[in-house]
């Protein structure tokens, strides 16, 4: 019994349990043709990839290869919705493969491409927020290739190729409402938060999109299939067999969803306005809320969201470790009047940390209350020594090496709490070299003031020296602090110093020369090293697990190594500029050079320049005390060495896309350059897709239409009058629904002729047309020659017969 | 629950896009609340126009089936609106009308607007009968899935599912003679193998063997049984219908349409005896040709099978059948002497008897 049993369900497997003894087997439905099915699926995931970052691209006005990126996102689509119909996975997991393979090839082939595609698109957002925000010195990023009409382009195919494959996933296997609206929205958020509203028709696609989530989601009938299996079993009890897709279901949806999106469009716009929309809101709440943090963040990056200090370049007064990535907003802090006289680079010195405490170079006169009178005079003295003796003998030497300069320095952006001079200048009182802390209220700049230096070169003091070793300066008059190592960095900076190779027997230029070319050769400079994790050392941490940073990341670290060494060493903070940044500066024809520069100079005859000193230019550095020297400056920061280059065939791609007619001058259109606010680009698209269908469809009706004449006419007289009947009833069915009630050739014939009034022996024709369909018996040739010519005149007369519209239902099969 | 999903995964879209139009001062989310508040509107009209228009036919093969082989029914939904249902659920009953087997079923499939949408279903059936399907209602429900129509709409459609006997030509040739034979060896005999049809008064010239001497006496006038002559050179077969839960009855069917082919194959007229459930009665039909069989063969499959064994020759000996020998096909069978029985599958058999 159970043995029998168990027979009967095998023989059953798979089978559908309709009722006892009643089996049904895989139902079947036509869904149509393969192609166009996974077009009209793969239109869904289309049509919200190209909402989102069209709509996102379209609402700042950016403009990119319409054509190209549309043709690139259907293919994909389509290359994806194939997948999903293969009917085994293995299938669906090479083929991701594939494109894996096929997408990173492409990544590292157009990197360059994206990468400058990417900066227009940021610097599209930061200009918006620049003007939105009020925000002043939002950085522009130079893109690497100028043509931005394709770098875009690629850029938004890249992002549409990972939406489209995450989307794929989502759509296909869950049809997730909630998955599509966080891969699509948010990127609008971005132009809706700055009051841009995309293009209209991005909206609709994107609203197209997500209705018919919605709607397969809400329908349950979104699940990929195979072809042969159109429907699925559910629900064990209740015996129930759902299908699965339908193309013809799909392609009704999305029409309607069209229809009714741009009937929704024009009715809303004819009727509300987004001016009358707008001026209903009186306040921007959200912008007043968030316009500080957001500003903040476009500045600074996720750092401005959390970081204790300013990052935007300029002066930190000695204040480390909080900062992620420096964002210098490259507007000018000083402008400079001097007249250049070497192609060294020029140092305004602003700030000097004597003590390394919490993260933090503090001023060795940082608190004059805790600072004794005496202290005070010895560092003044110390001070005087290094700098006003070697002045005060430069200014009196009246020999070649003579030569003194003026600088006038103007603030219109840096920190006011500074004085911002150059080096071996003369002071009257050089407690000027202290810091801020304890003379900001009556020496530092004030906004939009200017200062004016004499100073004497160092070129010219340098040369003048030449080979001689200058009078020893007793360095035991050197305060103390400026070499001390604290505890908590002894370890680590020893270590440093062992792996630099540095020795006690080590001169102080050998010291500082190994220590520069460490650090160029081993940590590389860069202004996004990562903020410092709390708890963490600024020092120990850069030199430990970081090993990467920017001029205050090296600065530091040197300072505390040339003290570790016994040199006499401080942290400096203030601006550095080189001649190239000179040249670049506008000359001050207004000023006499005569005035601003006499004697030795190390490149000649110079004008009056006017230097715009920014906020990139700030910078950090050491100076190391050196017995019969001074204080020197000593730069351990290595130079930045990101390098590019161009692919000459991907030039010659974009040389063939953006189409030289922007260069001929005779105002041609380019390829693909479509007019997105006047929308002739769409009715192009439109136009294209109408066509390809178009072709498609004729082509279709074309090879039937062959392949039938061919039946018709073929050498088998027989087979021939059998085909030709068969399109006769083919014609007729389509005519008339009715006809398929017809189950004999009979009833076939007598309805023919009473539908179309054509009058024939129906009894003969039938006869003779059973006897070639199902006898043995032959007809002769005659016969079949008559029965032929008796068809071609029903054809005739069916044709004549019907109307325009079924005419034009004929012409379709 | 679906619904209420749905509708609560709507009233978040909708609640969802008013907040993000309130906090963006979003145009685009205007549009697409409008879009949003009329949709519904949309889709739950074009649900009432559908529903007003759609028509459903089912088509089964016009042709007998043999059980265990494929047929097919066709399904065929014509919307003529331009409003497309995603979601339509067609509930059918399926049985066997000859067992009263039947079930539920639902069909799910989509009605495209302005279109036909034809579904096919091949249909195996393993006993055979009278398979019926019939439409009680469609469920419409619109695009958003929030509201549903329940029509009810009856279409049905049926195929005769025939045995499909085995050839067993020489052994029913065999039966049949014997039968025969026994027949005319009783007859030989004096054995009356005529029917009794009536009672009446006598009247001169009647034979004497037939008058009812008890019913005479009773009634102090002669009466005579009016009888009906019936061939000694014909075979009666009696059809037990009784089915068990083993589907006995299957086998029997299986049986009797070899048997019976086989007769008339070779031109042997028999007159075929069952129990008819929808008439009440034992139903005799004389078969003289395939046609006449094939006739009896669908009489008998509209018909009903019953639980009592034995229900058939009970009535068959009430009518006074069994007087001479005859054909039973049906189970459980110990009486039958070697050659007089042809044995089908699991415990049928035709046996002669009488």
């Amino acid at each position: 019994m159970l043995f029998r049993k168990k027979k009967k369900e095998e023989v059953h497997k798979g089978d559908i349990f309709l009722a006892k003894g009643i089996y049904l087997e895989k139902p079947m439905m036509n869904n149509g043709n393969i192609i166009f099915n996974c077009f009209l699926r793969s239109l869904i995931v289309f049509l919200l990839v190209l909402g989102s970052i069209g709509g996102f691209l379209s609402a700042f006005d950016i403009s990119y290869n319409y054509l190209l990126v549309i043709v690139v996102y259907l293919m994909i689509s389509m290359y994806f919705s194939f997948l999903y119909a293969l009917p085994r996975f293995v299938y669906r997991d090479i083929g991701y493969i594939l494109f894996f393979g096929i997408f990173v090839l492409a990544i590292y082939t157009l990197k360059l491409y994206a990468n400058s595609g990417f900066y227009v698109c940021v610097n599209a957002v930061l200009n918006r927020a620049q003007t939105f925000f009020n925000l002043s010195g939002v950085r522009e990023y130079e893109s690497q290739i100028s043509n931005d009409y394709l770098t875009v382009a690629i850029v938004a195919i890249f992002i549409g190729m990972v939406s489209i494959i995450i989307l794929n996933i989502w759509i296909y296997s869950m049809m997730s409402l909630f998955w599509t609206v966080l891969l699509t929205f948010p990127l609008l958020f971005i132009p809706l938060y700055m009051k841009l509203t995309p293009d209209s028709f991005y909206m609709i696609a994107l609203g197209i999109g997500y209705m018919a989530v919605v709607i397969f989601k809400a329908n349950g009938h979104y699940l990929a299939f195979a072809w042969d299996t159109p429907f699925k079993i559910k629900g064990f009890k209740e015996r129930r067999v759902v299908y699965t897709q339908d193309s013809g279901i799909f392609r009704q949806i999305l029409i309607t969803l069209t229809l009714l999106g741009f009937c929704m469009v024009i009715l809303v716009e004819s009727f509300f306005s987004p001016n009358a929309f707008e001026h209903r809101f009186k306040s921007d709440r959200l912008r007043d809320a968030t316009a500080d943090s957001i500003g903040n963040f476009i500045l600074l990056g996720f750092a401005g969201l959390y970081n204790q200090y300013a990052s935007t370049g300029g002066m930190s007064g000695g204040k480390l470790g909080g900062v992620s990535n420096v964002r210098p907003d490259y507007l000018p802090d000083l402008i400079v009047s001097y007249t250049p006289y070497s192609n060294e680079a020029v140092y305004l010195k602003a700030y000097t940390g004597g003590i390394y405490g919490d993260n933090e170079w503090e001023s060795l006169y940082g608190d004059p209350d805790a600072v004794s009178q005496n202290e005070m005079d010895d560092n003044t003295i110390f001070e005087e020594e290094s700098m006003k003796e070697q002045s005060i003998a430069l200014s009196e030497a009246k020999n070649t090496y003579s030569a003194r300069g003026r600088m006038d320095i103007k603030n219109v952006g840096a920190n006011t709490a500074y004085l911002y001079y150059p080096y071996y200048t003369l002071f009257d009182d050089y407690s000027i070299y202290n810091n801020h802390n304890l003379l900001s209220s009556t020496q530092g700049i004030g906004a939009q003031q200017e200062a004016v230096y004499y100073y004497y070169p160092k070129i010219v003091w340098e040369d003048y020296l030449g080979e001689d070793i200058p009078e020893k300066i007793d360095s035991s008059q050197v305060n103390p602090d400026f070499l001390d190592v604290p505890e908590k960095n002894r370890a680590v900076i020893e270590q440093e110093c062992r792996q630099i190779g540095l020795a006690s027997f080590m001169t102080e230029n050998e010291i500082v020369e190994a220590v520069r070319q460490y650090f160029q050769d081993n940590i590389p400079y860069t202004l996004k090293p990562g903020a410092t994790p709390r708890n963490e050392d600024f020092i120990n941490y850069f030199l430990t697990r970081n090993r990467k940073g920017y001029c205050a990341h090296f600065a530091s670290a040197a300072t505390l190594i040339f003290r570790q060494m016994g040199i006499p060493a401080r942290y400096v903070e203030g601006y550095a500029f080189s001649l190239e940044a000179v040249l670049d500066s506008e000359m001050n024809e207004g000023k006499e050079a005569s005035d601003y520069y006499r004697g030795y100079s190390g490149i000649g005859e110079a004008p009056v320049m006017d230097v715009e000193v920014t906020d990139a230019m700030a910078h950090a550095w050491v100076e190391i005390y050196v017995n019969g020297f001074g204080w020197k400056v000593v730069e351990v920061t290595p130079g930045s060495n990101e390098t590019t280059d161009e692919d000459d065939f991907w030039s010659a791609f974009t040389a063939f896309l953006s189409n030289n007619a922007e260069g001929n001058g005779d105002g041609g259109i380019r390829w693909g350059d479509l007019n997105l606010s006047q929308y002739k680009w769409l009715i192009y698209v439109i136009f294209i897709v109408i066509a390809c269908i178009l072709i498609f469809m004729i082509g279709k009706i074309g090879i039937r239409k062959v392949v039938r004449y061919k039946r018709c006419n073929q050498k088998n007289l027989t087979e021939a009058v059998i085909a030709s009947y068969a399109d006769i009833c083919d014609m007729v069915r389509v005519c008339d629904d009715d006809f398929n009630l017809c189950r004999s050739h009979m009833e076939q014939l007598e309805f023919i002729i009473s539908r179309y009034s054509f009058a024939i022996e129906k009894e003969t024709v039938c006869q003779w047309l059973e006897q070639i369909s199902f006898s043995t018996k032959n007809v002769s040739n005659e016969e079949i020659k008559t029965l032929r010519s008796l068809l071609h005149g029903m054809r005739k007369a069916i044709w004549k017969a019907v109307s325009l519209r079924k005419k034009l239902a004929l012409c379709k099969r | 629950m679906r619904r209420l999903c749905n509708m609560v995964r709507y009233a978040f879209i909708i609640v969802l896009n008013v907040f993000i139009m309130l906090v963006f001062h979003s145009y685009v989310n205007l549009i697409l609340l409008v879009g949003l508040i009329l949709f519904p509107f949309y889709s739950i009209y074009g649900i009432h126009k559908v529903k007003e228009s759609f028509t459903l036919r089912i088509v089964a093969p016009d042709e007998n089936m043999e059980r265990g082989s494929r047929f097919y029914l066709h399904f065929f939904v014509k919307n003529s609106t331009w409003f497309p249902v995603v979601n339509a659920t067609l509930k059918l009953k399926v049985g066997n009308q000859f067992y009263q087997e039947e079930g539920i079923h639902y069909l799910n499939l989509p009605i495209r607007a302005k279109k036909e949408t034809e579904v096919v279903y091949p249909v195996i059936m393993d006993y055979s009968g009278c398979f019926r399907i019939s439409s009680e209602s469609i469920c419409l429900v619109d695009l958003l899935g929030i509201y549903e129509v329940t029509i009810p709409i009856n279409v049905e459609a049926e195929c005769l599912v025939f045995p499909g006997g085995k050839e067993r030509n020489q052994e029913a040739g065999k039966i049949y003679m014997q039968g025969v034979a026994e027949a005319m060896e009783s007859r030989e005999k004096g054995y009356d193998f005529s029917e009794v049809s009536g009672i009446r008064e006598y009247i001169p010239g009647d034979k004497l063997q037939n008058i009812h001497w008890k019913l005479s006496v009773k009634k102090d006038e002669l009466m005579v049984k009016e009888r009906v002559s019936v061939s000694a050179m014909q075979l009666n077969v009696l059809v037990e219908l009784a089915n068990d839960k083993d589907m006995c009855l299957e086998s029997v069917l299986e049986l009797t349409d070899s048997i019976t082919k086989a007769f008339v194959m070779q031109n042997l007229p028999f007159t075929i005896y069952y129990y008819s459930t929808n008439m009440g009665e034992l139903k005799g039909c004389y078969i003289g040709n395939e046609i006449e069989r094939i006739q009896w063969l669908e009489m008998l499959l509209y018909d009903r099978c019953y639980e009592d064994a034995g229900l058939a020759e009970e009535m068959f000996f009430k009518q006074n059948l069994a007087a001479r020998s005859y054909l039973y096909i049906g189970h459980a069978l110990e009486d039958a002497a070697a050659g007089n029985i042809i044995s089908g599958e699991k415990r049928a058999a035709a046996v002669l008897r009488g």
